[in-house]
């Protein structure tokens, strides 16, 4: 296929180097953006990860293009946000059309509280090579270098490692996986996603092309431009565009991806939108959706991430930043059980993660159910939806795409629950919003963090709030002297009390280090 | 409802479905649905939706 792909051409190569070291804490297999933020991650906390990566270089193309504002925050805390918002396109709305109606346009929140934009838009390939360039010295990168046998005893895991000058082995107290979709390390393992496959099928094309909308996410069902089809349209940088669309069940897949019909469906679209059909195709792939996961993502000393642990619909954005935010989770754990806490914490990261993985799978269901209908039923339901929403309110949010947010849990081995009623803030379980202080925000991580409303006698390393600070004040819920919130360095509410006793913050605080 | 204002719920409903015409007679049908059941709450929609299926042949 004669497909233009230079834009990501210049993407960095990585020679091999022979290792450095036979023995390491934690061993992260793969340098996908899930195991590249792990690793920033581990790196913050005081672990110096190896990284082993068959590929000499990373990802080809745009694939995942949208990270979320949970994500920033994680990056944020390992200090590797940059990496995202530096060339990222910030966007904040949305517009759906049906036929030749807008039916619905969406504002994610976004306000003067938050220090991130809801979502970001950057190919892949750049944010995996500017955290490659963010990542600190401490890391071991190693490139061309491929995991052929995992063993593992009481004591730790032994992994054989091939490379262009032969095979070595590496000694490690513990594997994270983040091998992607169709992870060895899960096969080595002999573990199954389990879930539902949907039969729609989206061709995803990024073309490149001079245009002077704004950064969006625009999706049009059945319009003029393409009868019968589905189309979504994002813009990325360096003037690459987006372009998902539907296949119709009686297409055939490899005619579907020849340029010339590829072009002849961005040509009908891109006149219906009034641009000029003068653009390079820059790359053409297809995809389907699955909402499949493992039902535990920790075994034994071996843990899995992103998609060797789960795969979810592309629909809402919630692949890699759910893979990102098992980054979160799990980075400050291993580094506590490296540290000798209890390997509880390494539990509590399977428990927390597959309920994530769940509600993921449960929101990008019903998106999916939207945009690729698998039957009658939900076609012709889906129309009427479309139908009432150019005029009704009320149809709305059924035709709302439901992007990814922060997900709480509900229950936690390692969270305490709260006392008393709370005006406002985040229950534990929840993630800490952004609350702006005195000229900055309260952020959490790297460490854990407590938010205390002024008293007598704070506790020593409180991040103390005043009935002066009006916003955090309201935000927090924080009207009542001494009243305040244990945060995980991961952003979840460990802990709050409306009263402070010191043995229940006592206890909370080893609950939150898996130590009761 | 009495017995004059369902033959007049039926007849009404007859000619909304020839004003829809043929092509958007099932989109025009399910629109009404989802506004109908709007009106009632989800047990009593489940309990119509399972009379409506009764008897289709």
């Amino acid at each position: 296929m004669a497909l233009d792909s230079s834009v990501y051409d210049d993407r960095p190569r990585f020679p091999f180097t022979p290792p450095r070291r036979a023995r390491c804490q934690v061993a992260i297999l793969g340098a996908g953006p899930v195991g590249l933020v792990l690793a920033a991650g581990l790196a913050r906390h005081g672990v110096a990860p190896v990284v082993i990566e068959p590929r000499g270089e990373v990802a080809f193309g745009s694939r995942a293009i949208c990270v979320s504002r949970r994500s920033l925050e994680i990056l944020e805390s390992f200090g590797v946000a940059q990496a995202v918002l530096g060339e990222g396109l910030p966007w904040t709305r949305g517009h759906s059309f049906w036929r030749g109606h807008r039916v619905l346009s969406f504002e994610m929140p976004d306000d003067a509280d938050q220090r991130h934009p809801p979502m970001v838009n950057l190919q892949q390939c750049f944010a995996e090579a500017a955290l490659i360039a963010a990542l600190p010295a401490s890391v071991d990168l190693r490139w061309h270098s491929r995991m052929v046998s995992l063993v593992q005893d009481p004591d730790g895991v032994t992994l054989r490692i091939a490379t262009p000058e032969g095979e070595y082995d590496l000694r490690t107290d513990h594997v994270v996986a983040c091998d992607g979709a169709r992870s060895p390390t899960r096969a080595a393992l002999g573990l199954q996603l389990e879930g539902n496959s949907y039969e729609g099928r989206y061709l995803i094309a990024d073309i490149r092309l001079r245009s002077a909308a704004p950064t969006e996410r625009r999706a049009w069902f059945d319009p003029p431009s393409n009868p019968g089809s589905t189309l979504l349209m994002h813009k990325q940088p360096r003037d690459i565009w987006r372009i998902d669309y539907q296949l119709r069940d009686d297409e055939d897949a490899e005619a579907a991806q020849q340029e010339a019909a590829v072009r002849a469906r961005i040509d009908a679209h891109l006149a219906m939108l009034g641009e000029r059909p003068d653009y390079d195709l820059v790359l053409i792939s297809l995809y389907r959706a699955h909402c499949l996961t493992l039902d535990r993502y920790r075994h034994g000393r071996v843990l899995l991430a992103g998609d060797a642990a789960h795969l979810v619909p592309i629909f809402g954005v919630r692949g890699l930043n759910s893979g990102i935010d098992d980054a979160g989770n799990l980075a400050w754990k291993l580094a506590a059980v490296a540290r000798g806490e209890s390997d509880a914490l390494l539990d509590s990261y399977s428990e927390e993660r597959v309920h994530a993985a769940r509600e993921n799978i449960r929101q990008s269901r019903k998106s999916t159910l939207f945009m690729t209908p698998p039957g009658r039923g939900h076609a012709l339901l889906r129309e009427a939806a479309l139908s009432l929403a150019v005029s009704q309110d009320f149809a709305r949010p059924l035709v709302n795409p439901r992007q990814s947010t922060a997900i709480a849990f509900p229950a936690s081995r390692l969270q305490t629950e709260e006392d008393g009623d709370w005006p406002a803030g985040p229950p534990p379980g929840a993630t800490l919003p952004s609350v702006p202080n005195r000229g900055g925000h309260i952020t959490a991580g790297p460490q854990p963090l407590v938010i205390q409303a002024a008293c007598a006698t704070p506790i020593p390393g409180a991040v103390i709030v005043t009935p002066d600070d009006t916003r955090a004040v309201s935000l927090l819920g924080l009207d009542t002297p001494g009243a305040g919130y244990l945060v995980r360095p991961d952003g979840h509410v460990a802990f709050r009390w409306r009263r402070f006793d010191p043995p229940a913050f006592s206890a909370a605080h080893d609950r939150m280090w898996g130590r009761a | 409802m009495t017995e004059a204002e369902l033959e007049a719920l039926w007849e009404r409903l007859a000619e909304a479905v020839d004003a829809a015409g043929p092509r958007h007679e099932a989109l025009f049908l399910a629109k009404l649905a989802l506004l109908l059941g709007r009106e009632l709450d989800l047990p009593r929609v489940e309990a119509l939706i399972a009379t409506a299926l009764r008897d289709l042949e």
